[in-house]
Parts: C-alpha cells; structure tokens; sequence
C-alpha cells in the first residue's frame, strides 16, 4: 500500500486538506471533536504521524501537578521525579507549566486556577493528594490526564507507578537467598500506602518459604505520638533487617550502631528507593532502586500518546526496579 | 524443519469447514467469531505453521515475532495480541509476520527450536519456570514473557497484577457490609498475591481477617476446562464445610472465574441463594463475556498493548530489561453480590474509596 497522504484522509473524512494538516499538526480552527475525529481516521489509515510531527507541530504544554510540601526542600523523591518528567517532556517537544497545590489549597477543596482555566494540552499529577480532593481534581481537568507514583480508585485515569509490592518481595527473597530466615520489618504502614504494599511484599515472600512472621521485628520507624523519626529495637535482633525506605535504613544503622552492631558482620540490613544522596552509609547500602527514569518516562510517553490518540481503557501500569548490590548484606550460606 | 508448502487461510477455511473470512476475523483478533471457533482456529494455525502475512502499513522494516502458545488463557490471548501489536507497531512504522510456535501440552523445557529466523519471542503464559527458562536461554533475540514472572532473571514480562484486584474486590466487598468473606484463591503465586491482597484490604479497613476462611490453589478453570477433579472436591467440601457454620460467610471471594462458577453449582445443589444469602465474586473475567458474576476482570488489552511496546523497544535494541510490568485489572460489577443480611453495625472509620 502506498503512503498515506493528507490528501487521502481529507477525502475519506470528507474535508479539505487544509483542515487536515491544521487538525493533525495541532493548529487552532479546528473544533476538538473533528481533530479527534481526523486523528483517528489518519490512525487507523496508518498515516505516518512521526514524519508530520517532525515538520510543523508545535510543542504541547503539559501541567504538571503536585503537592508544593514536596518541592519545598531540598531534594527529594517527588522533585526527581518531577525533574526527570520535565525533561522527557522537552525531548517531547513539549513544555512544562509546574502547578504546585499548597496544603491549604488541598483542606479547602480549591481547584487551581491554572487547573480551571485550562492553559494546557494535557496533565501529569505527580504524588497524589488525598481520596476526595484527588477524585475534585480529576474531574474538574478537561484533557488527557496521567498519574504518575499516585493512583485514584474514584476515576479510573491512567497511571504509572513503582510496583511497591514486587520489589519489596524482590529485596526479602534477596535476603533468604542469602542464607537469612530471621528478617525484621523497618517502615511505618500507616504512613503511606507504598509502604503498605511494601510490607506485603515482605509477606509474600515469607509465605513463598513458609517462614513465620515474628510480630517483634516488625518495627515502626517514627514515633506514633511526636511523629520524630526513631525505631525501637527489642532485644533479640534478627540476623537481617528490610526497611521501607533508604531514609529508614539510615536511622536504623544509627541505632545499630549505638549498640555496638557492625553492618553487615553483624547483622545485614538492605534499603529502597536508591535515592541520590552524598551520605557515607547509603553509599555501602544494598538497596532497591525505583526506576524513576523509566516510570517518568513512560508516563510522558503515555501522556504523549493520549494527545494524539485517545485511549480505550485507561491502563494502571507498575514499572520494576532493580537491586542494587552493595556491601550490607553477609552471606550467611559461605 | 523441513521445507514445507506455505499455510494459507484457504487451507485453514477447509480442514474446519468455515469461511475464510472467518478465518481470518478470528486470527486478526476482531470481534464476530465465537471463543471456541476462534481457538479452533488458532490452535489450528500453529499446528500448521501459519505465518500471518499481514502487511498494512507500507514501508518500513518487517518484524518476525515467534509467538510460544502452550494452552487455552494463550489462545485467548492471541487475537487481542495481534490486534494490538498491529497498531503499536504501525505507529511505528514497522510490519509484523506472526509465527506461532505451539508448546507440547505439559511440556517442562524447549530443548530445541530455530530461531535464526525471528526477531523476537512472545511466551503465553509459560506453564513452568522451566519452560520459560529453556526458551530464554536458547534465544539470542528478545523474549518477552506472558502472564508468568520470570524468577530467574529480570526478563521482561508483562502480568496482571491479581495482589491489588483481589484488594480491590475485597474491599468492595467490605464497603457493602461483609465482614465474613471467604477466600478460595487461584493457583501458585496469582493464589498467593490474591491472599496478600485479601489481607491488605481487611488491614486498610481495620478488622481482622478470617484465618479459618483463607483457602488457594484451586486449580478449576472456566467451563470445565482443564480442571483438577481433586480441586473441585477439595472446594466442594471446603464450601458445604463453611456454609453449614454457625458462623457462616456471608461471601465468597474466587481466584478465578472458573472457581467462581464451581462454585455457584455447589452452592445451587446446597439450595442456598446467591447473593440474596451468599455473595460471590470471581476473577480474570473474560473481556467479551457476559458471566453475571461480579468480577475483576483480566486485563488482557492493556497488558498486551504494553507487552508489544517493550518487544517494540527491545528489538529496537533497548539494553535495559524492563523486568515484570504488572497491569491492574478493573472491576466488573455483576448480580452476584448484595448488602449482607445480617445489619453490622458499619464501622465508621472505613473511608468509602471505591464510587461508582
């Protein structure tokens, strides 16, 4: 079959070519229902998008949605998350348009003005707010929308998250695969729901091997009245601890180490996250790394393609990480 | 292999004595073909050796993908496989020739298959490690795996992620007042992710799970299919056992669809009504059928829309392994659950996160 041409959409659609290349190339004057209408039909025709786009369309301006607690200091998870979805956005052609929600914002059930007035081609919500004003937010923006690392159970919307769940298991079977059957539990669960799919990770995998879990060494990692950042170790210690987070491995080895314990000849302890960071200890830790690259990636990706192409069923998508060795964990099988 | 003529929908039309039209709507994955003459079908073409020799795009490069089907969730999948990966990789400029490379029934490992010819590999639901594992490691060319986790190595793998379904159906179930529900979860690790899953919703909502309620490894598939006589005994007694409790579930939470509808049979036997006295959900629905049984459904299309784009990426040459994307299914409300009889007094720290 030949090429597809602009021409043969304009007369299969029955509308001038003009109407075509401004529909496709994303120019103003046409209505959105016929620029929908003429995307679908160039796709289903296999009009050769990649080509066009190169030549004339300009670039999409993509809000990017988060919580302003999580830019306010310093770096953090969210904001390497933001940046790195920032830049996939540029190689994208496209530009970004950063709408931080203030906490208050978020009590009072205030919508954004940016948000209202609808300067953009399409959203990326990073993080997530709360059930009911997540559930205000998604339905008060009128174009393509993806979660990224957040998910909404009251408007089904696309996402791309961590898979919390499989790593976590990932990281305990590591430790078994290591000769340990004694694996504590660092993180609080009640603090986010990462950190909850996290714990059934480390379930799963004792289930996997049919190891009981000991209620004992399963441990908070902040205090539940002051909420300071503290765990309190019994005193019979596992031979291995996962913890929530690499934050969470941090206060850990502070504590073990102030009991005179020595990481890993004494007792091995693995992290996750693999955040970026110039602490000494975390350089030593063997830990999980989230793929932010990926998970950014695909998120502009599938934003990217909701714009040109409107999606049949919105996809919640979990992207792997991968463990990454480093000195923490003694093999007790050598 | 020996040199052989080459398949052609003609051949296939006759030896089934159906159209060809119809042939070739069943391996295109559209709609109009029934479930059972559309895996006739297919199962046919690979014993065959059928390349599919669709060529729509024009331009650019031709793709050979080797596609391994052991058994009937593969057959399922396979239209919707073509289908989707036509349009991922048209956008992409890119024709694909499908071969179907069928997998002995029960098969343990591949100990030898050519591969010179493809570009790449698709592996439905691998019944064992094993086999996953010999077809990795003879393969030069990217593999992409189905429905099963690869444990040995990151291989890239595309699942459905059956932990957060069965929370979600759980916690539906515990939004509508039950606080009884009994599990019968699927088998191997979909079993054991739906347990962690029943867990973590009756966790989110603050109450104790059933200990003596959680039950897995049922291997019962749909319409009598392949179904394990033992499995079905197992739950036949496991449900007369429970439903003649003092204390008896007021739902019944199934791994699968084909359990769910084990299931409803026994409790009919036992006269005992659904939903009006017992609440029942399934899982994996189907995506065309129209069961009547609440449930999550399998998310076949998405998962093969993502499957075909990392194939796409790999054979690209993307160096970095995806690992296990795992799809969330969706709920499929259905007349097999209500309210509960008995009025518990809702609890009212539960946070209603599932609207319509």
């Amino acid at each position: 079959m030949d090429k597809v041409r602009l021409k043969d959409i304009a007369e299969r659609a029955g509308v001038s070519i003009v109407t075509v290349s401004n529909a496709l190339s994303g120019k103003k004057g046409v209505s959105s229902a016929l620029r929908k209408k003429l995307i679908q039909i160039a796709d289903e025709m296999g009009f050769d998008f990649e080509k066009y786009k190169n030549r004339s369309v300009p670039g999409k301006s993509i809000s990017v949605v988060m919580p302003a607690e999580f830019v306010k200091e310093g770096t953090s998870y969210y904001w390497e998350l933001y940046q790195k979805a920032a830049m996939e956005i540029s190689k994208n052609e496209g530009f970004t348009i950063l709408e931080l929600v203030r906490y208050e914002e978020e009590k009072r059930f205030r919508i954004p003005r940016g948000i209202l007035e609808k300067e953009y081609d399409a959203v990326l919500l990073i993080g997530g707010f709360g059930t009911r004003y997540m559930k205000q937010l998604l339905t008060s923006i009128k174009a393509p929308v993806v979660l990224l690392d957040c998910i909404s159970h009251d408007v089904r919307t696309d996402a791309v998250l961590s898979d919390n769940y499989n790593g976590m298991y990932r990281m305990t079977k590591y430790l078994m695969d290591a000769g340990h059957r004694e694996i504590g539990f660092i993180g609080s669960r009640s603090s986010n729901n990462a950190v909850d799919d996290r714990y059934f990770g480390y379930r799963k995998a004792h289930a996997l091997e049919d190891i009981r879990i000991r209620k004992e060494w399963f441990l908070e990692d902040r205090d539940a009245d002051t909420g300071e950042r503290r765990i309190r170790l019994p005193h019979k210690l596992p031979t291995a601890f996962v913890c929530a987070s690499d934050y969470s491995a941090l206060i850990l080895a502070g504590e073990l180490t102030a009991r005179g314990l020595r990481i890993p000849e004494d007792i091995s302890v693995v992290g996750y996250d693999d955040l970026m960071d110039e602490n000494p200890f975390l350089g030593t830790l063997t830990t999980y790394h989230v793929d932010t690259d990926r998970m950014s990636k695909e998120a502009v990706r599938m934003l990217m393609g909701k714009i040109l192409h409107e999606s049949e069923e919105p996809e919640v998508r979990q992207i792997d990480g991968r463990i990454i060795e480093r000195s923490s964990v003694k093999n007790l099988r050598r | 292999m020996a040199e052989r003529k080459k398949v052609i929908l003609k051949d296939i039309a006759e030896q089934l004595g159906v159209s060809v039209v119809t042939v070739s709507n069943a391996l295109a994955g559209r709609r109009g073909v029934s479930l059972e003459m559309r895996q006739k079908i297919i199962r046919l073409a690979g014993k065959m050796g059928y390349e599919s020799a669709y060529d729509l795009s024009g331009g650019g490069r031709t793709i050979r993908i080797g596609i391994f089907t052991p058994h009937k969730e593969s057959l399922e999948a396979t239209p919707v496989i073509l289908a989707l990966g036509k349009q991922e990789l048209r956008r992409n400029r890119m024709n694909e020739k499908l071969v179907f490379l069928p997998i002995p029934r029960r098969g343990r490992r591949l100990d030898s298959f050519s591969e010179d010819q493809f570009d790449g590999y698709i592996v439905f639901g691998a019944e064992s490690q094993e086999l996953l594992n010999s077809i990795c490691e003879k393969a030069s060319v990217p593999v992409l795996s189905f429905g099963r986790i690869n444990e040995a190595d990151r291989t890239d793998s595309v699942v459905m992620d059956c932990f957060h379904g069965m929370f979600q159906v759980v916690s539906r179930l515990i939004d509508m007042g039950h606080r009884r529900i009994c599990l019968f979860g699927a088998t191997n690790q979909y079993g054991l992710d739906q347990e962690m899953g029943y867990r973590k919703a009756f966790d989110a909502a603050g109450l104790p799970p059933e200990e003596d309620m959680i039950f897995r490894n049922f291997y019962i598939g749909k319409n009598g299919y392949q179904n394990k006589q033992e499995d079905c005994m197992r739950l036949e007694a496991l449900i007369r056992e429970q439903m003649s409790r003092e204390v008896k579930p007021t739902a019944i939470a199934c791994g699968s669809d084909g359990i769910a509808e084990e299931a409803l049979r026994i409790l009919r036997e036992m006269n005992i009504r659904v939903p009006e006295d017992v609440s029942v959900t399934g899982f994996f629905k189907a995506d065309e059928e129209d069961t009547g049984i609440a449930s999550m459904t399998w998310p076949i299309r998405n998962m093969a829309k993502a499957g075909m784009y990392i194939l796409r990426r790999r054979m690209e040459g993307e160096k970095d392994a995806f690992g296990v994307i795992s799809i969330q299914g969706k709920w499929y409300p259905g007349g097999s659950v209500a309210r509960p009889d008995d009025d518990f007094p809702m609890n009212p720290t539960i946070i209603h996160i599932f609207g319509e």
